[in-house]
């Protein structure tokens, strides 16, 4: 080869409901020829098929699938997530796919005669969501290193992942888009992307602080890029006769969630504004979240650094009681970064 | 922009005091089904009488009949272009497939005033596409991008066609002695039906090519899908127009796609599909890298059935059919002498 070339490393797994955790194919995510690659951009994408109950337009099933990312003995992706038995978080590789950034609907007719017709417009959409992780940094991969995914369908959380509403499998496909060296970069150092993810269980009045606050374990600094977040909420129950929902709701009305993230020194990270009042209750004046977050790309972009053994955390406090009884509110945020690794 | 570098000594515009006047032109024709048509190709002349630089060109498909459901859009018009008889374009490319798509691209305007009375306007749709040069491409005095188009047959109708090339004009002592001319190829799959798995169909060797003798640098793959959905309705007479949605359904679950290079190179090893290779918002996948001679890519296009559905699956009694073919282009660009 006499020059740089593209590539895709792609890979696709059916995952049943209640699948704990599947390897993609680790062949397939790896090239076969001794070249370095160059990789710019991490996704995931998730296809439930036309043979789930629901078929309204607004699921994102990001919040359905988690995905663990890793590259020789570097975990990409870390995080806590909440579970009935652990409803500040547990510790795990896994974080949300909808947390790997932007995401992007794909709606889908289907054409037959009892879901939707193309004539008129009374299509009924089904929908595929695809998310990218565009990396800051680029990520070089050595020769014959696989980049593994592992992928699971958090069934666990019952109220998101509902039985009757997704009876079936989903099909995931992940890939790692980039370029093909000719020649083998001279590297001094190569960075090292990561993101970590808080993900409380927040399903009722209490104030919830993150279950551990994210310690930077590496002997390098790492360098804070970007915080992505959003509320995956269950609308619990059926209104207007459209299914049940899950999706993003930054914007309800009032905001579902207020958030603080504190830094290295213990300091509010958000300057709220305008200021929320303080109150008993509400003593450090946490901020609504679709303030912090940018409407489109729920995410906002940070320039910050943690030392070695720094931590950053987070509280999240919800706003309005629930309005029906199995309406389910989960917070989800996660702190992108990386760290330059010396070679 | 920076100016100068690329005129090498010739060109010091603050000494000069050139402004470097912005410049529009714009022409347009009317194509019918299945024929060629070229604008008025003297319009797209600097009427300075000095060198210019292009730095985006816009292409316009518009309706030009009333018909409710047939849709304009770039998939319908072929373009063919070319500067100082090299070639830009490999023969007729599909509009759409120069430039990235952007937000909005597909319009819904009023054009009738019966429309506004009789309803069914939002079907109404004309097309804009823009293609951003990634380097200026210069043209010397008297000198016009050629430009030809042709109304491929997608949508049964007259299409208006316009092109607009947009830059700036240079001083006369402007003549650098290399450009970075732009070049597209594209492979345009057969149509697959809706209802059926399709065969894998490969992309000719001959088409995602370094035709040229000199290194051609990639800059981008565009893949769109081309959906067509024939109707009987509007008083049982059967009228073809491209959906936007259908294009959705095909290009979400029913395509996927390889992709090779003719030197060995694999891009995509496995079935993939057709948007997480090509692009999912704005349907293009930057690559840049470089293409030696003799040296070009290879596509394979699979459509699958459609999935599972709770009950069967079946065309609606008003389609006639629905099918869809896939247009991935390559963008890019090499080095020519100035005539």
């Amino acid at each position: 080869m006499n020059h740089d070339a593209p590539i895709t490393l792609d890979a696709s797994v059916i995952m049943d409901r209640g699948n704990g955790g599947l390897d993609v194919d680790l062949a397939a995510m790896q090239t076969t020829s001794r070249d370095w690659l160059k990789i710019t951009e991490l996704r995931v994408f998730i296809d439930p098929g036309q043979s789930q109950s629901n078929s309204s337009e607004q699921i994102d099933f990001g919040f359905m699938v988690d995905v663990s990312i890793s590259v020789g003995n570097e975990d990409l992706t870390t995080g806590f997530i909440g579970t009935p038995s652990h409803p500040t978080g547990e510790r795990i590789a896994y974080i949300p796919a909808f947390l790997l950034g932007p995401r992007i609907y794909q709606r889908f007719s289907t054409i037959n005669n009892s879901n939707a017709q193309f004539a008129a417009d009374t299509h009924a959409y089904a929908v595929q969501n695809s998310y990218a992780w565009t990396l800051q940094r680029a990520l070089y991969v050595p020769p014959n290193t696989p980049i593994k995914f592992k992928v699971r369908r958090s069934s666990t959380i019952a109220l998101l992942d509902d039985a009757t509403l997704y009876p079936n499998p989903f099909t995931v496909e992940v890939g790692a888009v980039g370029t093909r060296l000719a020649v083998k970069p001279r590297l001094s150092s190569r960075s090292m992307p990561h993101l970590h993810a808080w993900s409380p269980r927040n399903d009722d009045s209490t104030r919830i602080e993150s279950g551990e606050a994210f310690r930077n374990l590496h002997k390098q600094s790492l360098r804070l890029t970007r915080l992505t977040g959003a509320t995956a909420t269950n609308l619990g129950a059926s209104i207007n006769g459209i299914s049940i929902d899950v999706r993003q709701d930054n914007e309800l009305t009032p905001d579902p969630t207020l958030i603080q993230i504190y830094d290295a020194n213990n300091q509010d990270v958000i300057v709220p504004l305008p200021p929320v009042p303080l109150s008993a209750s509400n003593p450090n004046a946490p901020v609504p979240i679709s303030s912090l977050f940018l409407a489109k790309t729920n995410s906002v972009r940070i320039s910050d650094s943690l030392q070695q053994n720094q931590t950053y955390r987070m509280i999240v406090s919800p706003v309005a009681a629930a309005p029906a009884s199995n309406l389910l509110r989960l917070p989800m945020i996660a702190l992108e970064s990386f760290r330059e690794v010396p070679l | 922009m920076r100016h100068g570098g690329r005129y090498g000594n010739s060109l010091n515009a603050a000494k000069l005091g050139q402004r470097f006047d912005p410049l529009i032109l714009r022409a347009e024709t009317l194509v019918e089904v299945g024929a060629n048509g070229s604008p008025n190709n003297n319009a797209l002349i600097n009427p300075t009488g000095e060198p210019w630089e292009i730095h985006e060109i816009k292409f316009g498909v518009r309706r030009e009949t009333n018909l409710t459901y047939a849709r304009a859009t770039g998939a319908a018009l072929d373009v063919s272009l070319s500067w100082c008889g090299q070639k830009v374009t490999d023969g007729f490319v599909p509009v759409w497939n120069c430039g990235a798509a952007q937000a909005v691209e597909e319009f819904r305007p009023l054009p009738a005033t019966s429309r506004l009375v009789t309803g069914e306007y939002w079907r109404a749709q004309d097309s804009f596409y823009s293609w951003k040069l990634d380097h200026p491409l210069y043209v010397p005095p008297k000198t016009a991008l050629a430009v030809q188009f042709r109304n491929n047959g997608l949508v049964n109708i007259p299409l208006r066609a316009s092109v607009a090339l947009l830059g700036r004009v240079m001083p006369r002592s402007a003549k650098p002695t290399k450009v970075k001319v732009p070049y597209v190829s594209c492979f345009k799959s057969n149509f697959y039906d809706y209802l059926l798995a399709g065969a894998p169909q490969v992309s000719p060797e001959n088409v995602l090519f370094n035709v040229f003798n000199v290194p051609l640098t990639i800059e981008r793959f565009i893949g769109r899908v081309a959906a067509r959905v024939q109707t009987d309705e509007a008083g049982g007479s059967a009228l073809v127009y491209v959906d936007q949605i259908a294009r959705l359904a095909f290009r979400g679950s029913l395509f996927s796609a390889k992709h090779r290079m003719t030197d060995g190179n694999i891009v995509a090893r496995d079935w993939v599909k057709f948007g997480n290779i090509y692009g999912w918002r704005n349907f293009k996948w930057n690559v840049r890298h470089v293409l030696d001679p003799e040296v070009g890519h290879i596509v394979e296009i699979r459509k699958n059935a459609p999935p599972n559905s709770p009950t069967a699956t079946t065309l609606n009694s008003n389609i006639v059919d629905a099918t869809a073919q896939t247009h991935v282009s390559m963008v890019g660009w090499r080095e020519e002498n100035v005539p």
